[in-house]
């Protein structure tokens, strides 16, 4: 294991630090780190165990592993962006529901 | 017949209270009365102080919702208070009082659940048509309407329009939120609801600017083109 390896493990490990820590103040559900988490938790095997990644992208007959690496990462960013335009579409419904009937409410009591 | 108008209003100090007065004097001039509420969309204008001021009645939403989300509150204001007919009216002037019997009738006599007051069912009624950019988008989504759900609509983007009771019951839940117009017009024909349209007339706004700006006009298109074809997609429910 070279010493780019353990820079990019610290790294790993701090991204994990700070969304625990955005738990802890609140800031993040855990609903919502989860996914971060299990995301560190894959790069750090990844990071443990090199020989896995190489032995996967020349199984699917990638030219290199970096290659495979960008792809699923891509791939694994766009689901969780569309997932959290799903998220924030719903939101807003509620938000607009909740907007709605709160104002109605206000009127009716002014009416009495 | 208990009839409704709902009266969307964003920043329209300098017309609300023109529109309202315009429905008061209405009603003593005619044997038909109707009801009104004013929607205040959250406006950062005198809009609030003037309803409160006139004793206007009125819903004042507590954020900015936006157009359709301001319409979708006035239906629910109608069916919470049992109205049988609910008619969408600009604060703004554009639309004729004069109108109202002219689009209610279809519901009364029981041949539509919709009716649109079009200022383009027939080439003489309204003086004022828009421009000649805007009736070519109007005339697009029309095409765009009867392609998908097979109904000739010549002005869907009109914001003048009466509900009976089972519409209403319809939209106080399910409204489009950003350009509503066309889009619940190809909701409705989807789900079996009579929708039909009358030649009325239409003035130049007398305040406030129209909610489709001449620079989002390419947005508004694509929003609207696409929602019509999903829209038509969307399986009975």
């Amino acid at each position: 294991m070279n010493r780019y390896f353990l820079m990019i493990a610290l790294l790993v490990v701090i991204f994990a630090i700070v969304i625990l820590n955005f738990v802890r103040k609140n800031k993040l559900t855990m609903k919502y780190a989860l996914v971060w988490l299990v995301l560190s938790l894959i790069s750090i095997i990844v990071l443990i165990w090199p020989g896995l990644l190489a032995t996967i992208s020349h199984l699917l007959g990638f030219q290199t592993m970096s290659n495979m690496v960008f792809l699923v990462a891509i791939i694994v960013l766009i689901t969780i962006c569309l997932n959290l335009s799903v998220i924030v579409s719903n939101q807003t419904k509620k938000i607009t529901l909740l907007i709605q009937e709160v104002s109605l409410l206000k009127n009716k009591l002014e009416d009495k | 017949m208990k009839i409704l108008m709902i009266i969307p209003a964003y920043n329209e100090q300098d017309s609300i209270l023109g529109t309202v007065e315009m429905i008061k004097e209405y009603n003593q001039n005619t044997t038909m009365k109707v009801d009104y509420v004013v929607i205040n969309d959250g406006s950062t204008d005198k809009t609030e102080k003037i309803l409160k001021e006139n004793k206007l009645n009125h819903v004042t939403l507590v954020h900015n919702l936006g157009i359709g989300g301001a319409v979708q509150t006035g239906y629910k204001y109608a069916l919470e208070n049992d109205y049988d007919v609910a008619i969408q009216f600009d604060g703004d002037g554009q639309h004729d009082i004069n109108y109202v019997p002219t689009i209610v009738k279809p519901l009364e006599n029981n041949e539509a659940d919709v009716c649109i007051g079009s200022r383009f069912v027939d080439n003489t009624t309204s003086e004022f048509k828009s421009t000649g950019a805007r009736r070519a988008g109007i005339k697009i989504i029309s095409t765009l309407i009867n392609l998908f759900v097979h109904k000739k609509i010549y002005d869907p983007t009109s914001g003048f329009r009466a509900a009976n009771k089972k519409t209403i019951k319809y939209l106080a839940k399910n409204y489009p939120t950003e350009y509503p117009e066309p889009e619940s017009i190809v909701d409705l024909v989807r789900l079996g609801f009579r929708v039909t349209e009358k030649p009325v007339k239409m003035h130049e706004r007398a305040g406030g600017v129209s909610s489709i700006r001449a620079w989002k006009t390419v947005y508004y298109m694509i929003n609207v083109s696409l929602s019509i074809i999903v829209t038509s997609m969307k399986g009975k429910k």
